[in-house]
């Protein structure tokens, strides 16, 4: 029940989670780090108890929209974190948050939260894998921008980020949801007015994942293009950290992979490294034929090379 | 009942009333909208136009009527499950 409440709230917070803030409303899932789906508060105490043996290295797990950390769970209860916990010795750390808020917005709190847990771990912290699937990979980017900004204390721990089928040149399901909602805006008829009112109260979130928005000044000058073509973006990854991203396809067949990548993320959303700045080593992209997007979070065959680009000095 | 399960109860009642208060709006909108086209129509036509003004109004009326009502039950309920829900908190506390 538990489970099923925590995903509900998930599912609700992804699609109206920035009128739930708005409203003040008590469904609105605050940015937390989550343990067996119990609240861990980011105190010295709260941590230590949680995490016994906590260890130097931490993962820092950021789901995507609409999910919470349950989105890693393998059948078996398993997960990338827990994997990596046994395999590398990486404390993982799962982050709870409204997915239905500005992009930009998680990206700050991210960085306050990771700020305060520098702070308050137990132990010394030597180094942070940051980790996000989907959206969460676009909140780690954001974060880490904000981060640059205001010298965070803890961006100089990170040496790598991995990214699990993000969207880094937005997602064509949004836009053409955008266009949709535009166009019945235009017919002059109440009730398919109605209909794009409906169409439009998706979140702010949601929103953002169209053109990948990680800033609100990039948020501000959305617009809407009829063109499905992946925006440039204009936030690329920091040169500082490593960076490893990984994209699913539906299938071996090259042509069902550049329609549809993998069912949500085009390829050249998740790999565009062409937009993210140069230097991105190709030994640092991986493409895995046959994975959904709904599959590539609970993967073995993803963690396989998760572990590989972590084991890496 | 701990606090956070009384927030999310009290979240839930009122994300269900602004479901109904923001739709009964809505809908009243796209079906004032629709009726006034109709209207429009009848009171350009001169042997009819006295009368179909004497509906519209009372359409109109009807209208109001109709739709407020059901945001006035809409509040009421609301306004009744808020005081069981923190009725049952007070009576039932639980640890967070």
């Amino acid at each position: 029940m538990g489970q099923k409440l925590d995903l509900a709230l998930g599912i609700l917070n992804g699609a109206v989670g920035d009128y739930l803030v708005r409203t003040d409303n008590g469904l609105a899932l605050p940015m937390a780090l989550h343990l067996h789906g119990a609240l861990v508060a980011a105190t010295r105490v709260a941590l230590a108890d949680a995490y016994p043996a906590a260890t130097p290295r931490v993962v820092v797990l950021v789901h995507g929209l609409m999910n919470t950390e349950s989105v890693f769970a393998m059948p078996d209860g398993r997960d990338y974190g827990s994997l990596l916990r046994a395999d590398l010795g990486l404390t993982p750390l799962y982050v709870r948050y409204n997915s239905g808020l500005p992009i930009a917005d998680n990206g700050v709190a991210l960085s306050a939260l990771l700020t305060t847990l520098a702070a308050e771990y137990p132990v010394p912290l030597e180094e942070i894998v940051l980790l996000g699937y989907s959206m969460g990979g676009l909140v780690v980017r954001a974060a880490s921008h904000s981060a640059a900004l205001a010298a965070a204390p803890w961006l100089p721990l990170v040496r790598r980020a991995l990214y699990v089928g993000t969207p880094h040149r937005g997602a064509p399901l949004e836009r053409v949801g955008r266009i949709v909602s535009a166009v019945l805006q235009a017919i002059p008829d109440p009730y398919t007015r109605l209909i794009a009112d409906l169409a439009d109260l998706r979140s702010d979130g949601l929103k953002d994942l169209g053109d990948a928005d990680l800033r609100h000044e990039d948020r501000a000058r959305r617009t809407l293009r009829v063109t499905l073509r992946d925006p440039e973006h204009p936030v690329p990854l920091l040169p500082a950290i490593t960076h490893h991203l990984v994209a699913g396809a539906l299938s071996d067949e090259r042509w069902v992979t550049a329609l549809f990548g993998d069912a949500v993320v085009p390829i050249s959303s998740a790999t565009g490294w062409r937009s993210l700045g140069e230097g991105l080593d190709p030994s640092r992209v991986r493409v895995f034929p046959g994975l959904s997007h709904a599959a590539i979070p609970r993967s073995l065959d993803v963690y396989a090379q998760l572990r590989a680009w972590c084991e890496a000095p | 009942m701990n606090k956070t399960s009384k927030q999310r109860l009290l979240g839930l009642r009122a994300l269900l009333e602004d479901v109904v208060e923001h739709g009964s709006s809505a809908v009243e909108r796209a079906h004032r909208a629709t009726a006034e086209r109709t209207f429009a129509v009848l009171e350009a036509i001169p042997p009819v136009a006295a009368p179909a003004r004497l509906v519209h109004v009372a359409h109109g009326a009807v209208l109001t009527g109709v739709y407020e009502s059901i945001r006035l039950v809409n509040r009421a309920v609301g306004t009744v499950l808020t005081a069981v829900i923190e009725e049952t908190a007070r009576s039932a506390p639980g640890e967070d």
